[in-house]
């Protein structure tokens, strides 16, 4: 019963989105409150209704019910409780209905947050939400049903792939839906103003926390893979140019462009259409992403050749909602006014070329991806595009990137005085030269890329702090008056400034890792040891056990420098029985200053192991930036500016004379 | 690998191979950095976007140790990846060749980047020019002020 | 029922939540350009800190804030929407309480499957097993008893039932147990504690262990069982008193009635028994056939059986992992008299195969045709040990690629006596591919994806698992 009105109340969310799409867009139309206010309720039953669904399903992982045909494909009774929760978004239909929760999500809390949004603009952003939603619920009921049905329950599932029985990746898919879900919201947010025609700073701010939030969790979403990938697959890889993993970083380039511009919009009422049309692409981009991960259509395009409909369905909402976003955009566009005016030199012009850099970088991103995909359909060629091309290409337009994020902040508004702003940077320039000039000797580090490369992160970090001091009133200021102007900043400039930092820090790791990895493979004996860098790896011993439902060999290696020991690590190897499958688990100490990692492979007879121990400078860093990132956009969140609800209750005292 | 196949019979199962194996490597290190970096250059033809070098799959391993043959015969980086393009096609590389497929790939970051530059300096050779606006009157300040300083 | 009258409900309270705003009157704030003017009070704001930290000049401060005070007062404009008044209509009511029902309970309608009920696998156990038991699946039969015996240690049918299960598997091991339970709560009954030492002898590997003997010696006292006077002989026989066992089973066959379930297998022993001591067989078997009289070794074997000895003995040689060669090459041997040689042939055989239990068991099934089983020298009954699996480890390349040989050669024979094995064939196409010999990959993998043509699930595994070593090649 659960379970039939877990697959009723999906029906009933859709229902409840089918009024939301219509009613209150009439009625902003023509004036009626009622019909505006039928938007929050509807938002509410939306929510509660995909909610209980999901509840549902996640009931039926729990305990086992394989009378479902989605739990029987993809769970099994012998899994831990935290997999089988899990295992509810692991697969396709499950992930597709945590889509469509997150979408209703956000309706819901902009319909219980968003008291300060006028009701004309409210009922309109909800009425698009519904409208992404209907084509979602639709989908789900009719091509991907969580909810089918077995007539003959087998006596267990099938298992989940263990490679995501991980704590990493578990929580990897909520959290970048949380990001790509949460786009839907600044779409929705443009395409209120397009049918509203209002479009003013005050637009900017309704709709930055949202974007604030979804770009947040997009963010540690893709860090959380990123990590996921780096001890599960055992070698020590974290990014791959793989195309799922670019469909999510697309509408992470873009949504930063879409933060940066939207400032220009709240701080100086300039960049209207631009900022519209990147809210848009945003979320098309996760439109895309969702596209590409789900139909299949990336392992093969024959594959989904062979089997479209899910595919073909997502191929037609995909653009009907983004054809009929940009049609809006052409048609309305136009009769937006631009406000502010702005000089070559001015932080509006900054924020631009940094959103002019983010968006060729997604271009250069989306070109790699789809070039193979296009170039077959067309003339039936087979071509890969991998890192190497990804890294002649982007990486270049993102290094100047990083240098456009430290000058921009050096920039005042509107019109900013150029020797000032040369001086900071030639300061700023000498400085970073230095200090990397300390490292390198200091390290004696030679690869000049590497070097470049570390340049870039520091000459961003110095920039941002020297940012800090000046606003500070340093090096004037009294170092308490200081310390309290610092506090007292705006939680949005502190924003901005651990997510400058973060990206600096998170930067300087993945250069690192790069040039300096030191690895070394080989067949060693227990007791042997392996020089890996400044690190001496040896296997101690290997002892097999059992987990909940795995077999594991587990080693003990020590990792000692100069004599001293540093570490014990426990690299795994496991055998999923049920799935059949094995998994590296790699055994990782992080030092402040890169990983020690080792990863156990096969014996090979006369009581040899084939082992490969890394040194990995700087990945510490990726993560400890990554979640600064991520984090920077959370304290964002907090500005008091955005403070919901905030100006209610002048609303009316602005109606009274002024006293 | 055939103790691993041995272990894994015993069980009826079987785990994938090291991608790596030791019995592979070149004794000169810098000769292996070499094997290595060519290794990355290639792609796994059945694997998704895995390097050869990455790969835990038998064919990643045949081509590495083809590679490897190649190298022994004394070819340059360049004449290896060539053959090994040449006997499994573009596919095989990461990245891809210039040539008529793919001009479009190379050119478009940098077709990209110049138009992007420039719609930025032709926004704002058109927006200087409406750079003036006209003064507020006394009365209308006053107004703004009342409005914005109501707290 | 109560599926349809609960979902009616919610539908009900769900529509009038949705039409709300058109039952209770309300008013709503149309106006909108206080949102943008505290936009532009927070810009004041940042101007004058700017100053204070001297980011921004005075006159540049001046001219920011106659911006900021130009679009105050273009937004005031719009600060004329003022409040209006929600409206009651219970028709709008209705139609959207209409509407979401109907596309609810609609849509519900034609995707859902009402009359299911919640199956959580905790309550499904039994039953199923149930189902499958009575269709007559034996594994499923002993999981339902394994439960019931747990849940009712002392009932005797389910153990009795348990134990008959077992050792219709061939798990004699288990069966053993689970006789041994039953016996106990049984009270000694003859019939259960005779088919408790059978079993016993079964999971000794034919032998007849000293506490099985007794334990048919002590039903044979108390009834004229068959079974307790056939494995008394068959223990004599394994002792040596050959000549003994051959009476007792002759006794035993005259006084059965011929059409008696043991009797193929009694004649048989009897049979081989009278050739191994190169006694005339009729005098033990009246009734012998001509074909059992040639077994006995009363007519010398063919020519063309040397030739073909000659035949397997080369063969095998070559490549040693031919376990049905092995046996048909031990008939051929007995059937010439040679059992020892016979019993070498078994026992070189149960060596290449000594990680391959299935095999081991077809070779100790073939023994025990020839009667090979009550020889002195006659192969032991061991399955791979951990010694095995170790010693593995410390063999040459050589020894390891035969060891693999022998392997995948009893993974060919299990596979053959019992296809539905996904693993199995899942294994043999990795093994060959990992042995180099893509055409047998292929020919295995083409062979499973017939086998299972109409299980999806279990074809989707075959090719993600399998099917992707194929590829590689």
């Amino acid at each position: 019963m659960i379970t039939e009105l877990g697959h009723f109340a999906l029906w009933l969310a859709l229902a409840a989105a089918l009024i939301q799409a219509t009613i209150p867009l009439w009625g902003a139309k023509n004036g009626s409150a009622s019909a505006m206010r039928v938007a929050d309720g509807a938002a509410q039953v939306q929510f509660l209704g995909a909610g209980f669904a999901f509840v549902a399903l996640t009931w039926a992982y729990i305990v086992s019910d394989f009378s479902l045909r989605n739990v029987a494909l993809n769970s099994h009774s012998a899994k831990p409780m935290l997999y089988k929760v899990t295992g509810v978004w692991a697969n396709h239909e499950g992930s597709m209905l945590l889509w469509v929760l997150m979408l209703a999500l956000f309706g819901m809390l902009i319909s219980i947050f968003g008291r300060m949004i006028p009701v004309v603009m409210r009922s309109t952003v909800l009425a698009v939400q519904a409208m992404i939603g209907i084509g979602f619920y639709l989908f789900l009921v009719l091509t991907s049903n969580p909810f089918d049905r077995l007539p003959m329950p087998p006596l267990d599932g099938q298992g989940m792939n263990p490679l995501l029985q991980d704590p990493g990746v578990a929580f990897h898919p909520p959290l970048l839906y949380l990001g790509y879900v949460g786009f839907s919201t600044a779409f929705s947010f443009a395409v209120a103003a397009l049918i509203t025609g209002r479009l003013d700073p005050a637009w900017a701010r309704w709709m930055r926390p949202w974007i604030l939030i979804a770009w947040s969790g997009l963010t540690a979403g893709i860090a959380l893979g990123s990590w996921w990938a780096y001890y599960e697959l055992g070698w020590g890889g974290f990014w791959f140019w793989d195309p799922v993993e670019n469909a999510s970083f697309m509408p992470w380039l873009i949504g930063t462009a879409l933060l940066h511009s939207a400032i220009v919009v709240e701080k100086r009422n300039a960049l209207l259409k631009w900022t519209i049309l990147l809210a848009i692409l945003t979320f098309s981009l996760s439109l895309i992403g969702t596209f590409l991960v789900r139909s299949g259509i990336l392992s093969s395009v024959h594959a989904f050749a062979v089997d479209p409909e899910r595919g073909a369905f997502i191929l037609v909402l995909l653009c009907l909602y983004i054809g009929a976003a940009l049609m809006l955009f052409v048609w309305r566009a136009p009769q937006l006014k631009e406000g502010g005016v702005f000089s070559l030199w001015s932080r509006e012009s900054g924020l631009l070329v940094n959103n002019v850099l983010l968006t060729v970088a997604a271009g250069v991103v989306f070109v790699g991806t789809l070039y193979p995909l296009v170039l077959e359909v067309v003339t039936g060629d087979k071509i890969t595009v991998g890192a190497p091309y990804f890294n002649q290409t982007f990486l270049p337009i993102f290094g100047v990137t990083m240098f456009a994020a430290g000058i921009g902040p050096f920039l005042s508004w509107k019109r900013a005085r150029r020797p000032i702003v040369l001086r900071r940077v030639a300061l700023t320039t000498v400085l970073s030269l230095c200090l990397v000039a300390v490292v390198a000797l200091g390290g004696g580090l030679t690869d000049p890329v590497g070097l470049f490369g570390i340049f870039i992160a520091v000459f961003l970090a110095v920039a941002t702090l020297q940012d800090l001091g000046l606003r500070a009133g340093l090096p004037g200021a009294k170092p308490g008056t200081a310390l309290r102007r610092m506090v007292g900043l705006p939680r949005s400039i502190w924003g901005l400034y651990l997510g400058h930092i973060g990206l600096a820090i998170a930067a300087a790791g993945v250069v690192a890792v790069s040039v300096w990895k030191a690895e070394e493979i080989r067949t060693v004996s227990l007791g042997e040891g392996l020089v890996v860098g400044p690190y001496a790896f040896t296997l101690e011993t290997i002892d097999n056990g059992t987990g909940p439902n795995y077999q594991t060999s587990v080693a003990t290696v020590i990792v000692t420098r100069d004599g001293v020991s540093v570490a014990t690590l426990h690299p795994e190897r496991r055998w999923y029985p049920v799935e059949g499958k094995p998994t590296t688990e790699a055994g990782i100490r992080s030092l402040w200053h890169g990983d020690l990692y080792a990863v156990l492979g096969d014996p090979t007879g006369a009581g040899g192991y084939v082992v490969r121990y890394y040194y990995n400078p700087g990945v510490p860093w990726m993560w400890l930036g990554g979640a600064l990132i991520a984090f920077s956009a959370l304290i964002s969140l907090t500005d008091r500016r955005l403070r919901i609800g905030a100006p209610r209750g002048r609303a009316k005292a602005i109606l009274q004379p002024a006293e | 690998m055939k103790h691993s196949l041995i272990v894994a019979l015993f069980l009826l199962l079987c785990g994938p191979l090291f991608a790596l194996e030791a019995s592979e490597m070149f004794e000169d290190p810098a000769k292996e950095a070499r094997a290595r970096e060519i290794g990355r250059q290639l792609r796994c033809l059945v694997c998704q976007n895995e390097s050869i070098f990455d790969s835990n799959a038998q064919l990643a391993r045949d081509l590495r140790i083809l590679v490897r043959d190649r190298m022994e015969e004394g070819e340059s980086d360049t004449e290896v990846i060539a053959y090994i393009a040449d006997r499994y096609g573009d596919y095989v590389l990461l990245k891809p060749r210039l040539n008529a497929t793919t001009y479009a790939l190379w050119l478009a970051p940098l077709g990209m980047l110049l138009f992007g530059a420039g719609a930025l300096f032709a926004y704002h050779r058109r927006r200087t020019v409406l750079a003036v606006s006209e003064p507020l009157s006394d009365a209308e300040r006053a107004a703004a002020r009342r409005l914005l300083e109501k707290e | 029922m109560l599926f349809w009258i609960i979902a009616a409900v919610i539908t009900l309270v769900a529509g009038l939540w949705l039409a709300r705003p058109y039952l209770l009157r309300g008013s709503v704030e149309m106006n909108d350009s206080e949102s943008a003017i505290s936009v532009y009070r927070d810009q004041m704001d940042e101007i004058e800190r700017d100053l204070a930290s001297g980011l921004i000049s005075t006159p540049e401060r001046d001219e920011a804030i106659r911006e900021i005070e130009r679009r105050t007062l273009q937004a005031a404009r719009h600060l004329d929407g003022g409040f209006v008044m929600s409206q009651r209509s219970l028709p709008l009511v209705f139609a959207v309480v209409a509407v979401s029902g109907a596309v609810a309970l609609g849509g519900y309608w034609l995707t859902g499957t009402p009359q299911a009920s919640d199956q959580p696998l905790g309550a499904r156990k039994a039953e199923v097993l149930e189902r499958r038991a009575a269709s007559g699946d034996l594994n499923s039969r002993i999981a339902l008893m394994i439960e019931r015996t747990k849940d009712n240690p002392e009932s005797f049918d389910d153990w009795w039932t348990l134990a008959v299960s077992y050792a219709s598997i061939g798990n004699h091991t288990s069966a053993v147990e689970a006789y041994a339970k039953a016996a106990e709560l049984g009270g000694d009954r003859p019939d259960v504690m005779s088919a408790y030492a059978e079993a016993m002898v079964l999971a000794n590997g034919n032998k007849v262990p000293g506490a099985a003997r007794l334990i048919f010696e002590q039903v044979l006292n108390r009834t004229p069982d068959v079974r307790a006077r056939y494995y008394i002989a068959l223990a004599k026989a394994q002792a040596q008193e050959f000549e003994a066992a051959l009476s007792d089973w002759s006794v035993l066959a005259q006084e059965s009635s011929p059409s008696a379930p043991w009797m193929p297998l009694l004649r048989r022993d009897i049979v081989n028994m009278a050739r191994f001591l190169e006694v005339d067989v009729t005098e033990y078997l009246p009734n012998a056939t001509a074909e059992e009289i040639t077994k006995s070794g009363g007519t010398p074997p063919p020519q063309t059986d040397e030739t073909r000895i000659v035949e397997l003995r080369a063969s095998l040689a070559e490549e040693p992992h031919d376990y049905q060669g092995s046996i048909e090459l031990a008939e051929l041997l007995t059937g010439k008299g040679e059992n020892e040689a016979a019993v070498a042939v078994l026992q070189q055989a149960r060596k290449n195969y000594s990680v391959a239990p299935f095999v081991l068991g077809k070779l100790d099934e073939a023994a025990r045709n020839l009667g090979l089983d009550m020889m002195a020298s006659s192969p032991g009954v061991a399955g791979p040990t951990a010694e095995d699996i170790a010693a593995a480890a410390d063999m040459s390349e050589e020894d390891q690629g035969e060891m693999i040989d022998g392997m995948v050669a009893g993974l060919v024979a299990k596979l053959e006596d019992n296809p539905n094995n996904p693993d199995g064939w899942i294994m043999l196409v990795r093994s060959y591919a990992v042995m180099g010999r893509p055409d047998k990959a292929r020919e295995a993998f083409t062979q499973a994806t017939e086998h299972f043509s109409e299980q999806d699930a279990i074809l989707a595994r075959l090719k993600a698992e399998a099917g992707m070593m194929l590829e590689s090649e």
